[in-house]
């Protein structure tokens, strides 16, 4: 076939990146021509593309005729239900974010600029690359177009302290990327492809010994670690916290987390029975849960202490990419969506509670639930949610990533697996404490603060009740959605 | 409505909670009037469902002698391999939960009734305890240990604000201290019920759900199981249906509790442990010795109305539980380790009044007499003969009454003059009169006087433990004996009280305001009155609750004789 047909068919799938793209452009043209910036015209432009790219992509989803697996784009690209399962999280999540960034009074700067918006759809483009990506040169391609804006993002405000963040992000970054290329140069030279989900890929990597395996394997991921802040790729997590706007780091803990453990999930599902692969995950995975719960208990900054909890939910999560067989899938999944809700709203509350009381520390915090009775109940459901307690999806997401990896226990019998639940178990234990804290100085503590409240926000109110109510919903029917999973992962 | 009674009684507080939300307002008036509304509306229930339980028991935990029973599947999940996790929604009445129903919902109006005065957050006080008053009845009438685990965690947090915000000086550490010790109970009643589920399959659900199963009666499945035909591990249903975790037959025989299995861990098996744990979780809840700390702390800075709630019903939970869930399911367990819990209960009984007869805080001396008169039931349960857990539970129903009573006696005072300390009163006789009666009455009838409450249960617990060693063998005749000092003690602590606080010439600690010091009001004198002629009904015509609950603890002790 010609090169250029070929080209031309695959351009069909990539409607919702080339709507991305379009939305992209607009944007940048309608900052271009505004005279004035206090308008809503990129919020609108950014949404509508979101709702439109989110219609799409659900209409081929649930389309019976859609074909199931695909490759295209000269086998770079593959269109499936689980990616488009997981695009629809992204916008969702997306959504989330952009709406975000409209209801918080304080996050003027981010609101106003058009460089947010186009630097966010060019994260969501990137995110979109990443979970639909069959070879490692795509991988590497789109994790640089999700890092690059994300670096200029968390430096936006253009303080010092943001500045600070951002160089530090971008240094850890660049690291992170360099060692990735250096371990897909080693995979080259070893199986000579890069084509990661072919047959022919899968045997040449089998043949080589596991020691090269562990560090070639560990080479390449590190870029993902990277992004889903896991051991040994964390410290950037708490720095970069510290220094850029919850608006920011909205998006960071969200969009390419979701992304790269879906990666990883397919990466799973590709080397599932492959015990050097998931021993070298539950080394990880256990020092990511050692370190995240156990160093957010001696936090006394909000901010350090969400960094510490984003180390150890990225654990929890990477605790089902162990298993690698459908329960896995679906419970990572599932961790996934109760994540995409409650982490944005964690994230607005604490804005909005830093913001009246000025200051980041827990100790500032003190007394607010009297004044502010119905922003810290929902904060003590999402902080419920966050360890895992019911009423709240949390508790489910919890259950499931757990039997995952004691199914997978059972099948292999290793001791570090083992080990990886006890400190899961310890680490759930801890995090009661941690993120308890806020909630005990919001009630329990007397106001003291001299700062009067003023303003009273409705629309917060209705955005974080709002974006709970999934997470409760689903407490009652988790069912649907895992039997939703399980159609979906059978395509994986 | 008959059918849908018990989701009735204990989904009725959620509306008043929406009551709540159209009320505005720093006026306590009309939140309290919503509780005392919705608790008054529960009561009736109760009573209603007292009064209609027709008594006709032939066997413990079966479908068949379940009233009311209101089952439906919440959901069923596919765990891969694992099998299907079922939960269920499956609450019942029988005789054991139906006398603590009956006592919750007495206790909750009580401190409703307790509530009338909180002044500081009103709104926030009301909704808290009205979540307490879902989370207490559906405790225990749940019967799918998932909802029962649910309910239970449910009561931790109300209860941790409750005594956090509106507490005396302390409450912080009074509360972070009730908090982290049941937490830990509860996380270890969590991993027998994570045990449970993975090591049980339900007959009667696979016959419903599988289709491959079509056709064969739940015998045929358990015979499968057992002899490895039914293979298919995904289509095997785990449920925590009660009802089904008390057959030994649906254990499967090769899980983690199942009879092949011969594991040793530490040189107990894996089900010596999970009993153990149970035990504890439970134990730390009742509370005994030595996981009883907590309980002091937290009544001496809970407002009274939370005492109240405390000391009336959220101890029993710990005793139902053990009675409900503990005993039934691991028999063999819990047979031979009666001895090891009698020790408990002795200890508690004894070391608890000894530490009651030095205490001059009058709030902390009832929350070890508490203590004491707990380690009785636990004393009734390691005999587990008909006698013994007939007492058991009537000693948690007279006790619940009784310490109700007590806890806002306390309140009385305290409302007052801000000051319980026993050696600052004395003389109290000649100003507070009516006051000092009901006092009296509620000393004696917490230290066992024939006529009240307290006497039918002690008795009935002293026949079952002293017949324990011919019948179930599991206590020996000593602990019995040793225990009567328990009730010596009692009487010497309330006596010497009443000695110092109430006789001789009437005088204070200068710190004290004498003005203060008015009788009971016609509010107070209603509720402490209707509570006093509840202990002294219950005192002289024990018939009317054993009548009710008696064929129930017959069928449980001739369960446990079979099952050890």
């Amino acid at each position: 076939m010609n090169i250029l047909d070929h080209i031309q068919e695959s351009l069909q799938y990539l409607a919702p990146e080339g709507m991305l793209v379009l939305a992209l452009l607009a944007v940048l043209f309608a900052d271009m021509f505004q005279a004035t910036r206090k308008n809503a015209v990129f919020a609108t432009l950014t949404i509508g593309c979101l709702l439109s790219v989110g219609v799409y992509v659900g209409y081929e989803l649930f389309d019976r005729n859609s074909i199931p697996n695909v490759e295209f784009m000269s086998n770079m690209l593959v269109q499936n239900p689980v990616i488009l399962f997981s695009k629809l999280l992204l916008i969702i999540s997306g959504i989330i974010e952009i709406v975000f960034i409209q209801v918080y009074h304080y996050s003027q700067y981010l609101r106003e600029r058009g460089e947010t918006y186009m630097l966010f759809l060019a994260i969501l483009l990137g995110c979109f690359f990443l979970v639909a990506s069959v070879n490692l040169f795509m991988v590497f391609l789109s994790l640089e177009l999700i890092s690059v804006p994300s670096y200029m993002l968390v430096a936006s405000r253009l303080d010092k302290k943001s500045t600070e963040a951002g160089m530090k992000y971008l240094l850890y970054g660049a690291f992170a990327t360099g060692v990735m290329l250096f371990g897909i140069s080693l995979i080259y030279g070893l199986t000579a492809g890069l084509d990661l989900f072919s047959e022919r890929w899968i045997l040449a990597f089998a043949a080589i010994p596991v020691f090269s395996k562990w560090i070639v394997l560990g080479l390449v991921l590190a870029a993902l670690f990277f992004k889903t802040s896991l051991f040994p790729f964390h410290p950037w997590t708490p720095d970069t916290y510290e220094g850029s706007s919850w608006g920011v780091l909205n998006i960071l803990s969200t969009l390419p987390k979701i992304a790269a453990f879906i990666f990883l999930m397919r990466i799973s599902a590709l080397f599932e029975g492959m015990q050097s692969y998931s021993i070298l995950i539950a080394v990880i995975v256990g020092f990511s849960l050692l370190v995240g719960n156990f160093s957010a208990l001696v936090q006394q900054n909000v901010r350090r202490l969400m960094a510490y909890s984003s180390i150890a939910q990225g654990g929890f999560i990477g605790m089902a990419l162990l298993g690698g067989g459908d329960l896995s899938q679906q419970s990572l999944i599932f961790y996934l969506v109760t994540y995409l809700f409650s982490v944005p709203v964690a994230l607005f509350i604490l804005d909005y509670f830093e913001h009246i009381s000025k200051g980041d520390a827990v100790n500032n915090f003190k007394g607010f639930g009297k004044k502010e009775p119905i922003m810290s109940i929902i904060f003590v459901l999402v902080m419920a949610t966050l360890i895992g307690l019911p009423p709240t999806a949390g508790f489910f997401a919890k259950i499931f990533v757990f039997t995952s990896v004691w199914q997978y226990y059972e099948t292999i019998q290793s001791p570090i697996l083992l080990g990886v639940i006890c400190v899961a178990v310890a680490g759930t234990v801890a995090s009661v404490f941690y993120y308890m804290k806020v909630p005990y100085f919001l009630f329990f503590k007397e106001f003291e603060n001299t700062v009067i409240l003023t303003s009273k926000h409705k629309s917060s109110l209705v955005f974080v009740s709002l974006t709970m109510l999934p997470v409760v919903v689903l407490f009652f029917c988790p069912d649907r959605l895992m039997d939703l999973l399980k159609v979906i992962v059978a395509y994986i | 409505m008959a059918t849908h009674v018990l989701s009735i009684l204990i989904f009725l507080p959620l509306f008043g909670l929406l009551g709540l939300l159209f009320i505005q307002g720093e006026d306590q008036r009309n939140y309290r009037w919503v509780s005392i509304a919705v608790t008054a509306a529960q009561l009736i229930l109760s009573v209603y469902l007292f009064v209609e339980f027709k008594p006709e028991y032939f066997q413990f935990h079966s479908y068949d002698s379940l009233v009311y029973m209101e089952k439906g599947n919440w959901f069923q999940l596919s765990l891969g391999n694992l099998g299907i996790l079922s939960i269920n929604y499956f609450l019942g009445v029988d005789g054991l939960n139906l006398s603590m129903i009956l006592l919750s919902s007495i206790v909750l109006f009580a401190g409703a009734c307790a509530s009338w005065n909180i002044s500081k957050q009103p709104k926030g006080y009301h909704a808290l305890y009205l979540l307490l008053c879902v989370s207490i009845p559906g405790c225990f009438l749940a019967l799918d240990l998932f909802l029962f685990f649910l309910f239970f965690e449910f009561m931790l947090l109300p209860m941790f604000f409750l005594i956090g915000i509106w507490g005396g000086a302390r409450r912080e550490y009074a509360s972070m201290k009730f908090f982290l010790y049941t937490l830990f109970g509860s996380i270890l009643i969590l991993i027998v019920f994570i045990v449970l589920i993975i090591s049980t399959y339900n007959p009667a659900e696979m016959m419903e759900y599988v289709p491959s199963n079509a056709g064969y009666s739940i015998l045929d499945i358990q015979k499968g199981i057992h002899t490895g035909e039914l293979q298919d591990q995904s289509s095997i249903i785990h449920s925590l249906d009660l009802v089904q975790l008390s057959n030994p037959l649906n254990y499967l025989p090769t899980g983690l509790l199942g009879e092949s299995n011969t594991t040793l861990i530490l040189g107990y098996s894996i089900r010596t442990w999970c009993f153990i744990a149970l035990l504890v979780g439970f134990l730390i809840k009742l509370p005994a010795f030595p996981f009883h700390t907590w309980l002091p702390d937290a009544h001496v800075e809970a407002p009274t109305a939370v005492s109240v709630v405390l000391a009336g019903i959220l101890l029993k939970i710990g005793g139902y539980g053990l009675i409900r869930i503990a005993w039934p399911l691991f028999p063999h367990e819990a047979a031979e380790a009666s001895w090891w819990v009698g020790l408990i209960g002795l200890v508690t009984i004894i070391y608890a009044a000894l530490v009651a007869l030095i205490q001059t805080d009058l709030k902390k001396m009832i929350a070890y007499s508490s203590v004491s008169h707990m380690g009785f039931v636990v004393l009734g349960l390691a005999a587990a003969t008909t006698e013994g857990i007939t007492g058991a539970v009537y000693q948690m129903f007279s006790h619940g009454l009784i310490s109700a009573l007590l806890f806002l006696l306390v309140g009385v005072l305290y409302d007052r003059t801000h000051d319980r300390m026993i050696p600052n009163y004395r003389g109290l006789i000649s100003k507070m009169p009516a006051y000092s009666v009901i006092v009296t009455i509620a000393f004696f009838a917490s230290l066992g006087l024939p006529g009240m409450s307290g006497f039918i249960a002690e008795i009935l617990i002293f026949i079952g433990a002293f017949q324990s060693a011919q019948i179930t063998g599991t206590i020996p005749t000593w602990m019995p004996i040793v225990a009567t000092l328990g009730l010596l003690l009692s009487a010497a602590y309330y006596l010497w009280t009443i000695q110092r606080m109430f006789f001789g010439k009437f005088s204070t600690h200068a710190t004290i305001d004498r003005t203060a010091l008015t009788d009971i009001t016609f509010s107070e004198k209603v509720l402490l009155y209707s509570l006093c002629g509840l202990v002294i009904l219950f005192g002289l015509f024990p018939s009317l609750l054993l009548d009710k609950i008696g064929p129930s603890m017959e069928a449980w002790s001739s369960f446990f004789i079979n099952m050890k």
